[in-house]
């Protein structure tokens, strides 16, 4: 059956020119979404658990390894490589891992946002109360929108600080795309883009699963494009000739030319094969070869008439590049959210 | 959704509500307030629906087919307290419904509609001695009948 009413009495036409107040919209809007909000708390929660307990391992074996004297000895080098080694690999991996939880909670929390109340039908019960149904929308998809970006940035916080003796110690470096899409403003800005594109997914298509695999494929193919051709066009690259690019920086290219000719990797292959025959025929150690291919031969060729050119964003763009990501996934979001209480009141039912 | 669930979230997204009407009316008709929506009888489900739309204390509720879901006994009962409710509100009902003898003991006034236009319309009891017939059922099928080209058309 439906019932329709044609609202007010006489004498009570004026409550019904007020809105319904936001305040109670937030109690149905909790009601509905708090299995999936406490799905992202107990996900989180436990994954920051994880952090903290490893954190402080981390943090502690690190401390080990920096107060080691003398720092050059070979003693306290194979501490700083064995921490390096064993728990940066841990690292690497959590930070891979928590590339995907904005793309999950999107799937899992944005894409049902709308989708299930159009799968299931209740949105006619919904649409049809005083509420309105762009304020009914609003009030769904802000509040949860906002929730999330906060819980992923609080838990990107505590990441940073898990993985700041890396920084610390200079074998990672901060804008490696892996590394810059969980940290500062970037983690929030990607699960609130996330969940945004997911609500607006389950909008359109009306359907719960397809809509979370849309999801999926929309954030994975954003992110890839962000990481492989936007976050190094974020600022002009600087160029230089020397070899002394400074550690912090995020190399993106690197060529050597001769005469204002740039050598093809073959023929630079060539020429360090030669020049290592020239200066040191035979090697000893791992350690021996990559002092040669790094630092030997390319001073090597540079007394002899070649130059190294690398183009690079300097450690210190972190922040800058921090607000520009941020800036453009929150106008994004803000666009697909608006779009979505657009379309919410255009669709016929 | 429970049945007092469903009650809080109408309440939240409508301008006015009777929440204790609505708790009032449900408990009276003994319909248990944690039990999902979903697993109510259909006469309860009917009623449950019912007693959502007469908290928002409509001035006319229109009501689309609302017993059709039932089985014979929840609907005359579900068409008495929909009798009762309004009379107990003071506001008219507009009921459509394809039982006509199920009209003819709730309605007072007919509209008979037929391929989208208004075949008929009066007070029933006007109707019934206009056309010398002692139903309502009697009344529109015999009107349709004998009007084909009206209704052809």
């Amino acid at each position: 059956m439906t019932a329709l009413t044609v609202p007010a009495r006489p004498d009570e036409e004026d409550a019904d020119l007020l809105p319904v107040p936001w305040r109670r919209m937030a109690w149905v809007t909790w009601r509905q979404h708090r299995f999936a909000l406490g799905g992202v708390a107990v996900l989180l929660g436990a994954l920051a658990l994880y952090l903290w307990l490893g954190g402080l391992a981390l943090h502690h074996a690190y401390a080990a390894a920096a107060a080691c004297h003398p720092a050059s000895s070979p003693g306290c080098e194979n501490l700083v490589i064995d921490f390096n080694g064993g728990y940066g690999q841990t690292a690497d991996n959590i930070a891979t891992a928590l590339g995907i939880v904005p793309a999950l909670i999107g799937a899992f929390v944005g894409a049902p946002v709308l989708a299930r109340e159009l799968e299931t039908g209740t949105f006619r019960y919904a649409w049809t109360l005083g509420v309105g149904r762009r304020r009914w929308t609003l009030a769904k998809v802000v509040p949860v929108a906002v929730a999330v970006a906060v819980a992923a940035g609080v838990f990107s916080l505590l990441f940073s600080w898990y993985f700041q003796p890396f920084f610390a110690d200079g074998a990672r470096i901060p804008l490696d795309p892996k590394l810059f899409d969980v940290r500062g403003v970037a983690f929030a800005a990607w699960t609130l883009a996330a969940f945004a594109i997911g609500a607006l997914a389950g909008l359109l298509i009306r359907r719960v699963v397809p809509a979370i695999a849309a999801t999926l494929a929309a954030y994975a193919g954003l992110a890839l494009a962000a990481a492989l051709y936007l976050q190094e066009h974020y600022a002009r690259p600087l160029l230089t000739s020397g070899l002394n690019v400074p550690g912090s920086a995020w190399t993106l290219s690197q060529w050597w030319t001769r005469g204002g000719v740039t050598l093809s990797q073959s023929a630079l292959r060539q020429v360090f094969n030669a020049a290592a025959m020239q200066i040191a025929p035979v090697l000893h150690s791992k350690a021996q070869k990559l002092q040669l291919v790094t630092a030997t031969i390319p001073q090597y060729l540079i007394r002899h008439g070649y130059t190294q050119w690398t183009s690079y964003q300097p450690g210190g763009r972190f922040w800058p590049f921090q607000w520009i990501e941020g800036g453009w996934l929150l106008a994004l979001s803000a666009l697909l959210i608006a779009a979505t209480v657009w379309l919410v009141g255009r669709r016929a039912t | 959704m429970s049945a007092a669930d469903l009650l809080h979230l109408t309440g939240n997204l409508t301008r006015r509500f009777d929440q204790p009407y609505a708790r009032a009316r449900l408990g009276e008709l003994g319909i248990p307030l944690r039990r999902k929506a979903g697993k109510l009888s259909g006469g309860q489900q009917a009623q449950l629906a019912l007693t959502l739309a007469l908290a928002r204390r409509p001035r006319l509720p229109v009501l689309d087919e609302p017993a059709a879901m039932l089985d014979p006994i929840a609907r005359h009962d579900f068409m008495a307290t929909v009798l009762a409710a309004a009379a107990a509100d003071g506001v008219s009902v507009l009921l459509s419904s394809h039982v006509l003898t199920e009209l003819e003991r709730v309605a007072s006034y007919l509209i008979l509609l037929s391929r989208g236009r208004v075949r008929l319309a009066g007070a029933v009891g006007d109707l019934l001695a206009a056309h010398h017939r002692d139903s309502l059922e009697e009344l529109a099928l015999n009107y349709l009948r004998e009007n084909p080209a009206e209704v052809a058309k």
